[in-house]
């Protein structure tokens, strides 16, 4: 048995471990694009603030993979797949033979069409390597245009802004972080981030791109406003990594790859876990937990993955916002329990519907966050504990005795 | 594995258990500098919940799939494969609160101690012999003990 | 607002704010609301006029920052009006009611068991090591059969109950579920099971889901006949006719109906919420013949297998009515002084009636041996037993066996606040509430309950052993073994004991 994974992120360690609780001796190849042992990929941000220093971004300690008998390829692409010969083609040529294979390839950022852009004049915020090749740039006084106001960009002005970095960020919807703030959120935030100086410009993205003799940057957007700037960061979203499954008969492609419960891709033996499948969101702890199980099929067990309802959890500038499920829903089809002190800058919205908690959003209170999130993945009735939910007391106790006496012998 | 577990029969919701896993993981290891000079009030890593005349103890289950190790964007949060014990690594951890939403349980607390943002959560006093929490229950409603397989 | 009164507190309750981690222990344990937390100021405070002193917050109180004073006197001195009776003349005036209290008669009466010395062996008749050699505690309770006749084998008495052997001459008194918690019944039941001896369930009858430790229990009829049915008389090893208690002679019982929850009230057998009333007599008991009935109809009822017990208090003619006891059939007298413990009782009958145990054992041990029937009964005795030492004064005044009330309680934490009757007690032992009887873990309380009779029979051993005897038998009226201190010629003649100094 033959175990060969492609990428080396959170998903592709989830797999490992999920393999060697049912084998715990035949090897595994992992075959890393990226030059470095898997790191925690949102911790990019924190590692250019200068909070994370290199050792620490390391998402398992570097005698993960021996312990676990992997055997790492780093700086190595898989260029295709075979199916019929079960073999990986390598960038450099070489083939490797599969018993059994993961496609962790997750995604990458999304670039635009943009008149005036080139690899030259712009930052991506998704790799080790672009931050530190954002380091040396991004020095104190200097100034940055952010285009997209979701996680990512967030993130990236976040860390700039931490740096000394005066930042503006431009953003197509109507508010910031719109997949996942309502008015009333984006608003607490935005002024928030107004108050610490940074630049919002709303319904709006960038047009062209002009390099200025003195190396900085002319930023046309589609308002008609010009931004000058000493460097300019795309996160406008991300593509799932799944050029090496296009084409093979058998797999379907919906922007993602399809796969079934058990992950498997649709061809023998194949399965695919984080960013690179298809409607799951592009998030840590999904990746995380379908590498796990994943990994356990391919070492034969028959595991199955219930999709977990997106959530985020995300600190901006020391305001902490959690959002799960639906977190934006405000029409009449919902009902909605909300909490708001503004001035201390706190929200907490849950959202409703049919009697099932289907989303909710906290800013700055998020004690207990996780009963929330269960209860939106469980999907259960929730009409005996409405009430209770935005309790200052509220956990187990808040439901029925049978349901806290399980929870409680687990 | 050998876990807390709480005996709503008998917990009289004193919530010395919470002063209790306080003191153990202060530096000082002593009461009165723990919440005195520590400042350490409010970050037990057990939460006793009250409804009067019930009153529990929760904390972590030390889930066979923990999610909160899923969850954990830098890795800091793991599950030991020996003790099956799930706990932070603080030096590791950089505070973004995915483990707090992820927790189906509710038992990791979101807290800042001079500001740095930690998460706190039952790490079974993996320093000690026998949990802190347990030892110092008045009434027996706490017990550490392994009941087998969970379902 | 509350109204103007007289009344002070008797108590300040100090908190060292340098100790104090505000964890809030206090306050959610005060079973009468007397530690307060301000949340807006995140301050704790104290309504002094509240505090009971049951000491239940000192001992939960992690950071041992809590003490409780006496305040001093709310008069000048007075050597004839005390303080206490100011406080229950102001209330009496502001109520018009009858004082109320719990536990037995905390008066100032002189005690004998403090007056009276215990012999040991020196030289002449060796001590007794109980490490290295048997020593027998074990007691029987019941009616000896007659003496081995040398005649012809008699015929074997039909009507003779079974001796019922105890492991040591403790045993726990009539309590009844209701005037306690369940949690702090069972935990009785639980230890007498375990020690080998018994429990007695007072007058509330015995919870179904306890009916495991019958075999440990004397189940009690009272006046108010709650709880009594035929699976309970016959689940009890001995059946105990309850006429009167120390702590109240003369008079009936009377349980709140807030007490009455829906346990209780199933194992009483009446509506919940009522007031449980036991009348003061038995209404079909008003003589010795009655008695006799009474008696014969339990054993009859229970096919001559329960051993009978009949409960009085000591009162000043109790030799002559312990004699009629024995007399209508009875095969154990218990006999309640008057320190013995109350959850409720006026003020007045308990601290003025009644007479204390030492003399009543003394004079109804006498009187059956007068009448050469003292072989024919078991005397037990009971009243405010507070270490071995009593115990073992007593059997030596004639007791068989002795039962312990207040100080079982104290094992499993009373603080002797006396505020029982309020239904309110910290300590989860005097209360039906939900939220305070789960402070006491039946399972902790009867590993407490176990050790303290296991330290007691140990000691009694060791004193046995010191006097040279190796058999609680050889104790049992053995009044040589006493000496007075301090007492006149009437006492030493009534407790049958020479003075300290004399020998024998
Ligand atoms: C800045 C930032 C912040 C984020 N913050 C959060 C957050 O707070 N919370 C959250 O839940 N999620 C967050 N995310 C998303 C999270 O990081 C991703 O969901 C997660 O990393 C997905 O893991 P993965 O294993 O599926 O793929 P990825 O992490 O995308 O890793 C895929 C790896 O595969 C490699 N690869 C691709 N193709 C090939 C090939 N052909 N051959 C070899 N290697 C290949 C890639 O180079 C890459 O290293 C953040 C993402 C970014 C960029
Ligand atoms: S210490 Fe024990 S009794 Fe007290 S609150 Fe905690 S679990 Fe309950
Ligand atoms: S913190 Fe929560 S999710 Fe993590 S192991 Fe404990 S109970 Fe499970
Ligand atoms: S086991 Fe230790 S860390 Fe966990 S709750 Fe108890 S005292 Fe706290």
């Amino acid at each position: 048995m033959n175990y060969v994974i492609i990428g080396n992120s959170v998903a592709a360690v989830h797999a490992v471990m999920g393999i060697r609780e049912y084998d715990q001796d035949n090897p595994i190849t992992i075959i890393s694009a990226e030059n470095y042992y898997a790191y925690g990929r949102p911790l990019i941000s924190y590692w250019l603030e200068g909070r994370v220093k290199n050792k620490n971004i390391l998402y398992r300690p570097e005698e993960f993979y021996k312990e676990n008998k992997v055997q790492l390829l780093l700086g190595r692409r898989a260029v295709s797949i075979n199916p019929d010969s079960k073999q990986v083609e390598l960038d450099d040529g070489n083939f490797l033979s599969y018993d059994r294979l993961l496609i962790a390839t997750g995604g990458r950022p999304f670039i635009p069409e943009i008149k005036g852009l080139n690899p030259k004049n712009h930052f991506t915020f998704m790799n080790y390597d672009d931050v530190r090749k954002l380091e040396p740039v991004a020095a104190p006084g200097k100034e940055a245009v952010v285009i997209g106001a979701g996680p990512t960009g967030l993130k990236a002005m976040e860390s700039l802004v931490k740096r000394g970095v005066r930042v503006t960020l431009v953003e197509l919807a109507d508010r910031v972080w719109s997949q996942a703030l309502d008015a009333e959120a984006a608003s607490m935030v935005t002024s928030f981030l107004q108050q610490r100086g940074v630049n919002l410009y709303l319904n709006d993205t960038v047009q062209s791109i002009e390099q200025k003799k003195n190396d900085r940057l002319d930023i046309k957007l589609n308002s008609g406003c010009e931004l000058q700037s000493d460097l300019l960061v795309l996160a406008i979203g991300v593509r799932p990594n799944v050029e090496l499954l296009k084409s093979i008969p058998g797999v379907n492609i919906n922007r993602g790859v399809v796969v079934g419960p058990d992950l498997n891709i649709g061809l023998p033996d194949v399965y695919a876990a984080g960013d690179v499948v298809a409607d799951s969101p592009p998030l840590f702890p999904h990746a995380a937990v379908q590498g796990r199980i994943a990994g356990r099929n391919m070492a034969g067990n028959n595991d199955n993955y219930k999709p977990i309802p997106p959530y985020n959890a995300l600190g901006i500038l020391g305001l902490n916002i959690v959002s799960m499920g639906n977190s934006i829903a405000s029409d009449e089809n919902y009902e909605l329990l909300v909490e708001t002190e503004r001035e201390a800058l706190i929200y907490r919205k849950l959202v409703i519907k049919e009697n099932r908690l289907v989303g909710g959003l906290m800013i700055n209170k998020i004690d207990r966050a996780g009963i929330y999130h269960k209860l939106i993945e469980e999907g259960a009735d929730i009409t005996s504990i409405k009430d209770e939910l935005l309790n200052p007391n509220f956990g187990l106790l808040s439901f029925p005795e049978p349901v806290w006496q399980r929870q409680l012998a687990h | 594995m050998k876990k807390v577990y709480a005996r709503p029969a008998y917990c009289m919701n004193c919530h010395l258990c919470e002063v209790n896993c306080i003191v153990a993981h202060s530096k000082s290891r002593n009461l009165l500098k723990a919440f005195k000079k520590e400042k350490l009030r409010g970050t037990a890593r057990v939460f006793v919940e009250e409804r009067k005349p019930i009153s529990i103890a929760v904390q972590c289950r030390h889930c066979n799939d923990p999610r909160c190790v899923a969850g954990c964007i830098s890795g800091a949060m793991v599950k030991d494969t020996e003790t099956g014990i799930v706990y932070c690594q603080e030096e590791k951890c950089v505070g973004c609160w995915t483990c707090v939403v992820s927790c189906p349980y509710g038992v990791i607390r979101p807290i800042e101690i001079d500001g740095r943002k930690l998460p706190l959560k039952c790490d079974l006093c993996k320093e000690y012999e026998e949990p802190a929490c347990v030892v110092g229950c008045p009434n027996k409603a706490l017990v550490f003990e392994e009941r087998g397989a969970e379902v | 607002m509350s109204t103007f009164s007289l009344k002070t507190s008797e108590f300040s309750v100090i908190r060292d704010e340098n100790k104090c981690i505000k964890c809030l222990a206090c306050v959610r344990q005060c079973g009468f609301d007397c530690h307060q937390y301000d949340e807006e100021n995140d301050s704790l405070y104290t309504i002094d006029a509240n505090c009971v002193n049951c000491q239940r917050c000192v001992y939960i109180c992690p950071a041992d920052a809590l003490k409780i004073y006496e305040n001093p006197k709310p008069m000048r001195s007075n050597n004839y009006w005390s303080a206490n009776d100011l406080k229950n003349i102001y209330k009496q005036a502001e109520t018009g009611g009858v004082l109320l209290t719990g536990m037995g008669n905390d008066k100032a009466f002189p005690g004998y068991f403090d007056r009276l010395v215990l012999n040991a062996s020196q030289v002449t008749n060796p001590s007794i090591d109980p490490l290295r050699e048997p020593m027998e505690i074990r007691t029987y309770l019941g009616r000896r059969t007659e003496p081995i006749a040398l005649q012809k084998q008699k015929e074997k008495d039909k009507t003779q109950t079974p001796i019922v052997p105890i492991e040591t001459p403790i045993m726990f008194a009539g309590i009844s579920y209701g005037a306690i918690s369940h949690q702090a019944f069972e935990a009785l039941a639980r230890a007498a099971k375990e020690f080998g001896t018994m429990f007695n369930t007072g007058e509330g009858g015995l919870p179904k889901d306890l009916y495991q430790y019958g075999d440990n229990a004397i189940v009690q009829v009272a006046s108010g006949r709650f709880g009594v049915h035929s699976d309970y008389l016959n689940v009890g090893r001995i059946i105990e006719i309850k006429i009167g208690q120390g702590a109240k002679p003369g008079i009936g019982g009377h349980l709140p109906g807030e007490k009455i929850t829906e346990e209780i009230s199933t194992t009483r057998m009446i509506p919940e919420g009522t007031d449980a009333l036991s009348p003061a007599p038995h209404h079909d008991i008003y003589s010795i013949e009655d008695l006799r009935q009474l008696i014969f109809t339990l054993k009859e009822a229970t096919r001559y297998e329960k051993p009978i017990s009949v409960k009085i208090s000591a009162v000043h003619n109790v030799a002559a009515i312990a004699s009629g006891i024995a007399r209508a059939g009875a095969d154990i007298i218990a006999v309640d002084g008057f320190r013995g413990g109350t959850g409720a009782a006026p003020l007045m009958i308990r601290d003025h009636v009644g007479i204390p145990i030492e003399l009543a054992i003394a004079a109804i041990d006498q009187r059956l041996r007068d009448e050469g029937i003292r072989n024919s009964v078991t005397l037990v005795a009971a009243g405010g037993f507070r270490c071995s030492a009593d115990v073992v004064k007593a059997i030596a005044l004639g007791a068989d066996a002795v039962y312990i009330g207040t100080a079982a309680l104290i094992a499993l934490g009373c603080h002797l606040c006396q505020k029982c009757y309020t239904g309110k007690c910290s300590w989860g032992i005097a209360t039906q509430d939900p939220y305070k009887t789960r402070r006491l873990n039946p399972e902790l309380g009867a590993e407490r309950l176990y050790n303290l009779l296991r330290g007691w029979s140990h000691e009694i051993k060791e004193m046995l052993g010191g006097m040279g005897i190796n058999s609680i038998e050889s104790l049992k009226g053995n009044r040589l073994h006493l000496r007075g201190v301090g007492l006149n010629e009437v006492e030493l003649n009534l407790l049958g004991v020479k003075h300290a100094g004399e020998a024998i």
